[in-house]
C-alpha cells in the first residue's frame, strides 16, 4: 500500500533522511526504530507532506499514487492519519470536541465517537475534559482516537509510547493489535524497542538517516548482538 | 487482549442541539426582551433595537476573533455595504424591502468573500492591518462614488415596510431576527466545522499536521461571519433609513470589536451584553457631558485592565469559582 523509495529529505543544508526505502502492506504493522535524532520523525513528516522538512528526491507512493508534493490535508483525504509525537492536542477543546471536528457525533459510518469510546472507555468518562486537563495516557488515547475519526487505512504513529507508564504502554500495544485486526496498516515510529517488537510484523532500523537493518520482528528479537550494536539494548 | 468493541456514548437530552437548561435560559431571555417594549418609552425601544442589531455585528466579529483567533477591523465595512445596498435598492432601485434585504446580505457576503480571499493567509497584526486597509478601501469608494452612494451626504430612503413602521413592531421583528441568527451562529461555532476554527485558534500548525486545510477553513469562517455582519447591516438599514460613509468607516469596525471585547471574546452571546453596555454608556453619558467619548475611553481602559475576559467571561469565571 505504502511504498517509499530512496527518499532523501532534510532541513535546508541538513540532509536528515538518506535514501530510505520502506513498504507497509495492507493490514501490516511496520516499526521504524532508531535512537534519538536518527531521522524517524523527519521521515514520518515527509510522508505526511508536512514542511519542514523538504523532500529532495525519492518517491512516496500510496495505492499507486504519488504523495510527493501533496499538501497534508490532501494526504489526509487519502485516508492516511498521523498520531504526532507529543500528542499535540488542542488545549481549549474537550475530548468529545476533538473527536467531532469535521465528523458529526451522529455519524453512523466508519469510526464514530461511540466506537472510539468503546476502545477507550476512559475517554468516555473524560468526554467533557479539555485537552490540557488530561493525563499522559489519556492524551495518547485521544491522539489515537482523533486519528481514527478520519477513517484511516494507514496510521502513522510517532512514538506513541513516549512518556507513558508501562501499564499504559501495554494497553496501547493491545489497541494497536486490535486496529491491525480491523485491517488498518500502521507505521509505528518508536524508540521503545520492546513495545515495537511486541506488535510489529516487520522492522526497519534507522541510523543517521539510513536504513541499516530490515526484517521480521520475530527474527530481530532473537538477534541480540544486532540490537545491541544498532540500538544499544541488551 | 482488547477487542475493538463498541460502547454507546452517554447521550444527554437535548432540544435543537441545546441542553434543557440552555433552552430554559434562552426562552427566559427572549421572553424578557420581548416584554421590554411594553414598559419602555419609544426612545428606549429604539436603543434596545440598536443594541440587538449591534449585538449581531459583535457576534459576527466574535466568530472570527473568539473562535478562529483572527480579529477583523473590516467588519464595519461589510456591515455598511449591506446597509448601503438595502437603502439603495429600496430608495433608488425601487425594489421591495424583502428583495433589498436579501441583496444587502448577499453583497456583504460577497465583500466578505473578497476580504477572506485576501486576508486568510495572514494572522495577528497583519490580519488586523489588512482587514483595516480593505475596510478603508470600501469607505473610500462609498465616499467618492457620489453618483451611487451620495458621497458624504449619504442616502435616505424609507426602507421599512409599512407593517414595521412602529417602534414596537420593528423591535419585535429585529428581536426575532437576532434570536434566529444568534441560534444559527451558536450552531455554527458548535458544529464540527466550528470546532476546527477553535483548533486553528489553538494551533494552526497542529491543525495542518492533522490534515486540515487551514486557509479554506478560515476563508469559510470569514465568509460566514461576513454573512451575519450583513444581516446586522441590513437590519440597520431598516432601523436608520439612512446610510452615509460613517456607516462603513473604521469607527464602525472598532465599535463592533469593542462591543465584542466588552462582552467577552469567545463568548458569542457576550456581543449583546457588550453592545448593551456601550450603547447605554454612549447615550447615558452623552446626556450628562459633552466629553462622553473621554468617559467611554476610560471605561474601555478599565475593562481591559480589570476584566480582560469581558463581562460575560468574568461572570462565567465567578460562577465557576462559586461552583467549586
Amino acid at each position: 500500500m505504502l511504498e517509499v523509495r530512496d527518499l532523501n529529505s532534510g532541513y535546508g543544508e541538513a540532509h536528515v533522511v538518506r535514501g530510505v526505502s520502506l513498504d507497509v502492506g495492507a493490514g501490516e504493522i511496520v516499526a521504524l526504530l532508531g535512537r534519538n535524532g536518527m531521522g524517524k520523525t523527519t521521515f514520518i513528516r515527509s510522508i505526511m507532506g508536512l514542511t519542514p522538512p523538504q523532500i529532495n528526491s525519492g518517491s512516496i507512493t500510496w495505492r499507486g499514487e504519488s504523495l510527493v508534493g501533496l499538501r497534508p490535508h490532501d494526504i489526509a483525504a487519502r485516508k492516511i492519519a498521523i498520531v504526532p509525537q507529543g500528542r499535540r492536542l488542542f488545549p481549549s477543546l474537550t475530548v468529545i470536541e476533538h473527536l467531532t471536528m469535521l465528523k458529526s457525533a451522529r455519524a453512523k459510518t466508519g469510526w464514530t465517537v461511540d466506537r472510539v469510546f468503546g476502545i477507550f472507555p476512559r475517554l468516555a468518562e473524560r468526554r467533557h475534559h479539555r485537552g490540557g486537563q488530561l493525563s499522559g495516557g489519556e492524551r495518547g488515547m485521544l491522539a489515537v482516537g482523533r486519528a481514527l475519526m478520519i477513517d484511516p487505512q494507514l496510521i502513522l504513529m510517532d512514538e506513541p509510547s513516549e512518556g507513558l507508564a508501562p501499564v499504559m504502554v501495554q494497553h496501547l500495544e493491545e489497541i494497536v493489535l486490535g486496529l491491525k485486526r480491523e485491517g488498518l496498516s500502521i507505521l509505528l515510529v518508536e524508540q521503545n524497542l520492546y513495545s515495537a517488537l511486541a506488535v510489529a510484523d516487520r522492522v526497519y532500523i534507522l541510523e543517521t538517516g539510513k536504513v541499516v537493518h530490515q526484517g521480521d520482528a520475530a527474527t530481530l528479537s532473537q538477534q541480540t548482538d544486532l540490537l545491541f550494536q544498532r540500538l544499544g539494548v541488551q | 487482549m482488547t477487542t475493538i468493541a463498541t460502547q454507546p456514548a452517554l447521550q444527554s437530552r437535548t432540544f435543537a442541539g441545546m441542553t434543557g437548561r440552555a433552552v430554559a435560559v434562552a426562552a427566559i431571555v427572549i421572553a424578557v426582551a420581548a416584554a421590554l417594549p411594553l414598559v419602555l418609552s419609544n426612545y428606549q425601544v429604539g436603543l434596545a433595537t440598536e443594541i440587538l442589531i449591534f449585538g449581531v455585528l459583535a457576534m459576527s466579529i466574535d466568530i472570527l476573533a473568539g473562535f478562529a483567533g483572527r480579529t477583523s477591523l473590516g467588519h464595519g465595512a461589510i456591515f455598511g455595504v449591506s446597509t448601503y445596498v438595502v437603502v439603495y435598492a429600496t430608495a433608488q432601485a425601487g425594489l421591495s424591502p424583502a428583495t433589498s434585504f436579501a441583496l444587502g446580505i448577499a453583497a456583504a457576503t460577497l465583500v466578505a468573500v473578497v476580504f477572506g480571499l485576501l486576508a486568510v493567509r495572514t494572522s495577528g497584526v497583519y490580519f488586523l492591518l489588512l482587514t483595516l486597509a480593505l475596510g478603508m478601501i470600501v469607505w473610500g469608494i462609498c465616499l467618492r462614488w457620489t453618483q451611487v452612494t451620495g458621497g458624504e451626504n449619504g442616502m435616505r430612503g424609507d426602507v421599512r415596510p409599512e407593517w414595521l413602521v412602529s417602534h414596537r413592531a420593528f423591535y419585535w421583528a429585529v428581536l426575532a431576527a437576532a434570536s434566529l441568527v444568534s441560534y444559527a451562529m451558536w450552531r455554527f461555532v458548535r458544529s464540527p466545522f466550528g470546532l476546527t476554527l477553535l483548533g486553528i485558534r489553538d494551533s494552526e500548525s497542529r491543525m495542518r499536521s492533522l490534515g486540515y486545510n487551514v486557509s479554506v477553513h478560515l476563508f469559510v469562517g470569514f465568509a460566514v461571519s461576513g454573512f451575519f455582519a450583513g444581516v446586522a447591516g441590513a437590519l440597520y438599514a431598516m432601523f436608520n433609513n439612512f446610510v452615509s460613509p460613517s456607516t462603513v468607516a473604521l469607527a464602525q469596525s472598532v465599535e463592533g470589536v469593542l462591543m465584542m471585547i466588552a462582552g467577552g471574546v469567545g463568548t458569542l452571546f457576550g456581543g449583546f451584553v457588550g453592545a448593551a453596555a456601550i450603547i447605554a454608556l454612549e447615550n447615558v453619558v452623552s446626556s450628562y457631558t459633552e466629553r462622553w467619548q473621554m468617559v467611554l475611553g476610560i471605561t474601555f481602559i478599565l475593562i481591559m485592565i480589570f476584566t480582560p475576559e469581558g463581562i460575560i467571561g468574568t461572570l462565567r469565571a465567578m460562577l465557576k469559582r462559586k461552583e467549586r
